[in-house]
């Protein structure tokens, strides 16, 4: 497992209320998350790697994993 | 607007469970947990009962189309229709809205304390709504946060656009903004349509509702 999946899934645990453990590969959309949580996690997700992913950028992401992808690329 | 109680009772699940097709049922079993389950089944439960009265239809004759940006239309016999509708659900409520296009949209969301509302707020507030923001402190911080959301939220609900239209991008009316509770209001990107905007909230929830107002000529 990537530190980036496990930086991630511990930025879950703080602040989203998922339920169980956070399925990597699962559609984002299908989550149960509110638009208010997803802002807010998107949010704890900038600061923790530096990013400034807009709220119109995190549409690119239909999975976790597509997001580890993206931050894992962007350490280059 | 019909509200729908999204308590847990397992014999109204599984009725409503009943009620959705397999596209629905297939994405009912990806929800992880319950409770998000329980809002899906019900809500989608409660608006098929609702667009199969007003379109005249059977259940099993009716379905959902997605725009691109993720907004449900509903579909007989595998046709659009031109019935519109929004829905949106916090908790135990659930809100259900309909019109005769699909230029609507509703939101619901609980006043729920949280860390760093202004820091949330940086990403999806414009300017003065900011600056209102970081001025109102405690419960009126909390009040005022949601107020906002649940308005833009309304109001890109209507679009169609969700998300992709960044609601950093505009603001609610400034009369709304010193606490009038409906106003008419204009999208800078497409300033030609007129929405209406109504707040909606209580202490607890903010809720608000937006729709298109017609041009003169009806379009």
């Amino acid at each position: 497992m990537s530190s980036t999946q496990d930086r991630l899934r511990q930025l879950i645990a703080e602040h989203l209320d998922l339920g169980r453990d956070p399925d990597f590969d699962a559609k984002l959309g299908d989550s149960g998350v509110s638009s208010v949580d997803a802002v807010a996690f998107f949010k704890e997700v900038n600061q923790a790697f530096s990013l400034s992913l807009e709220p119109e950028d995190c549409l690119q992401f239909g999975t976790l994993r597509e997001l580890v992808t993206y931050i894992d690329a962007r350490a280059g | 607007m019909f509200h729908v109680d999204l308590t847990p009772h397992a014999d109204r699940e599984a009725y409503a469970f009943s009620l959705l097709d397999d596209e629905e049922k297939a994405r009912w079993h990806r929800f992880p947990v319950p409770a998000p389950r329980r809002r899906f089944a019900l809500c989608r439960a409660a608006l098929r009962a609702n667009l199969a009265e007003r379109l005249a239809c059977s259940n099993d004759r009716l379905s959902f189309g997605y725009g691109e940006y993720g907004k449900p239309h509903a579909l007989v016999d595998g046709r659009r229709t031109p019935a519109g509708f929004n829905v949106s659900h916090c908790g135990r409520h659930g809100l259900i809205v309909f019109a005769s296009n699909d230029r609507i949209g509703i939101d619901v969301a609980e006043r729920n304390p949280r860390r760093d509302l202004d820091g949330i707020g940086s990403m999806v507030y414009g300017p003065t709504e900011r600056r209102l923001l970081a001025l109102a402190a405690g419960s009126r911080k909390v009040h005022l946060f949601f107020r906002l959301w649940s308005m833009k939220e309304a109001l890109i609900k209507a679009l169609g656009s969700g998300f992709s239209l960044n609601p950093s991008r505009f603001e609610v009316p400034a009369a709304m903004l010193e606490g009038a509770r409906s106003s008419e209001f204009r999208f800078p990107h497409a300033p030609s349509n007129c929405w209406h905007l109504i707040d909606l909230g209580e202490h607890r929830f903010a809720a608000a509702f937006a729709y298109r107002i017609p041009d003169p000529d009806g379009a």
